[in-house]
Order: structure tokens, then sequence, then C-alpha cells
């Protein structure tokens, strides 16, 4: 009897970690990666205001890419990994910009940055289905309900309020691998 | 495409909303359904729609699938997955359902 193995399988990117989650964010340096869609950075920076407020944090860098469709430069890149020990991207709300959204998210994660996606309520599927496909179904995706472009600033800060707590869990805690 | 002898069309069109979490379709012997592949492919649907895009489905073989992205009267132009992540998406989604060498063709509407 002859047997014969298939050399077929399945072929698809390697599991990937989180960055280490800190204990405390004490001390700790938040930045904000904008893609400036309309009223990202804005949330994102009231986000990490909040959570600098209440944990004893600082926000050291407030920084964006040249476009949504594109992932971050090296340079800025390497700011981020310069500046900060924890990072708030985004935002996904749309179909590119949550690709994107989502491959910054991986590559600041693989080099030791908690990295927070912020997504709204229609894109947080789509943002954890590609983060999946980058390797990291475990990503912190943070959603907020939106829209944010049209959303007043008093409405957005309700937002950003909302979601701090939430924030905190994702910064200080491993999320569970979705199936 | 010139489908094959025992290919279906399914026309169907998955960007209705689900609701819930996304879930994997328990994998299958053989060729799945085409219910199974536009089950299998509705979380991909869902993000399209979210930019107005609605996603064809359209079977060419037992493991060969054409997806068409159409844009709506909302759509924005900028907005849209990139392809090859579309691609990706839904060759992960299909393998789920049938560890198969899926054949999968993905049309963008022009300019993209």
């Amino acid at each position: 009897m002859i047997e014969i193995l298939s050399p077929e399988g399945r072929v698809g990117t390697p599991a990937k970690e989180l960055a280490p989650s800190p204990e405390l964010l004490s001390g700790k340096r938040i930045a904000v990666l904008d893609n400036l869609k309309p009223h990202a950075g804005y949330i994102q920076g009231a986000i990490a205001r909040l959570v600098a407020e209440r944990t004893g944090a600082t926000v050291t860098l407030e920084i964006a890419k040249v476009s949504a469709a594109l992932p971050a430069e090296p340079e800025v890149v390497e700011r981020l990994r310069a500046e900060a020990d924890l990072v708030i991207t985004g935002s996904a709300d749309c179909g590119s910009c949550t690709s994107w959204s989502a491959h910054d998210t991986v590559e600041l994660e693989q080099l030791g940055l908690p990295t927070v996606l912020l997504a709204t309520a229609g894109f947080t599927e789509l943002a954890e289905q590609v983060t999946a496909l980058y390797g990291l179904p475990q990503a912190r995706v943070l959603t907020v309900p939106g829209p944010l472009g049209g959303s007043s600033d008093a409405q957005l800060d309700a937002m950003a309020a909302d979601a701090v707590e939430r924030t905190l869990e994702l910064f200080t805690a491993k999320p569970e691998v979705r199936a | 495409m010139t489908a094959s002898p025992n290919a279906s069309n399914t026309n169907a069109r998955t960007n209705a909303p689900t609701d819930g979490p996304p879930t994997d379709p328990a994998p299958t012997d053989g060729a799945p359904t085409d219910e199974a592949l536009t089950a299998a492919l509705a979380p991909l649907a869902n993000g399209l729609a979210a930019d107005d895009y609605r996603l064809d489905i359209a079977r060419t073989g037992d493991f060969a699938v054409s997806l068409t992205v159409v844009a709506g009267p909302e759509a924005c132009a900028d907005c849209l997955v990139p392809q090859d992540i579309t691609r990706r998406m839904a060759e992960q989604r299909l393998t789920a359902v049938q560890r198969a060498a899926w054949q999968i063709d993905v049309h963008y509407p022009e300019g993209h």
C-alpha cells in the first residue's frame, strides 16, 4: 500500500502577538496617529487626554500621516517608536482607511507599541477582519458609534468620554483572541 | 468568464447586514453550497456595503468564484477596500469553509 501525501497546506500570514500590555499607564507616553479622516485626530486626541488625566500618563505626540489611503510613512513610525509608549490610531471609518489603519496598527504592535485602533461601528468588523488578515486577530479595536464627520465637538467629546474605560482595558489587558 | 459545466451563478447579493459577530462557517467535506459561499462572504459584503458598494458573487466552479464589486449611488470613490485585501479576505473566508485551492477573481469598478 502506498500512501500519498499532499504537499498542499493552508498558506496564511503567521500569527503575531500583541505588544506587551503595561499593567499601569502612569508615566507612559501616549501618541495619536491621525489619518486625517474628518475629526479622527480630534476624537483620538480627546480620548488620549482623558486617558492621560485618569492615569497619570502624558500625551506626548499627535502626528498625522499623509493619507488615510496609505500606510504611515517610515519617518512617522520612527517618531512614534521614539516618542511614545502607547498609540491611538485611526480612524477606521471607510474601507480603505480601515485597511491601512489596520496595517499601521499591526506594524506598531510588532514594534512593541500597544496600539488602539479607533473604528466607527460600521467598520469594526472590517477592522477585525483586516487585522486578522495581517496575523493579529486579537488587535485592540475600539469602537465608537460614529459618525465622526459631521458630528459636533460636543458629540465627539461625548463619544470620547464613553470610550475611555474601554481604551484603558485595551491598553492594559490582553484582549481575547477572536475566533 | 466561462463557467464550468457544473457551475451555477448564484447572483447572490450579500450586502444585507447581519446581526451579531461574524462566525466562521463549519468546514465541509465537498464543494460548498451556494448558501455556504454567500454566508462565508457576508462579512466581506457587509464591509463593502458600509461604503455603499455591493458584492455580487458568481460561482464559476466547485472551488471558483467571481466577485464583482459594484458602486452604489452614495459610494465614496476613495473609500474602497484595496482590491488585494478583498481578494485575500475572500480567500481566507472560503478556505475556512473548504480547504481547497480556491480560484477567486475580483472585479472592481473602473478606476480602482
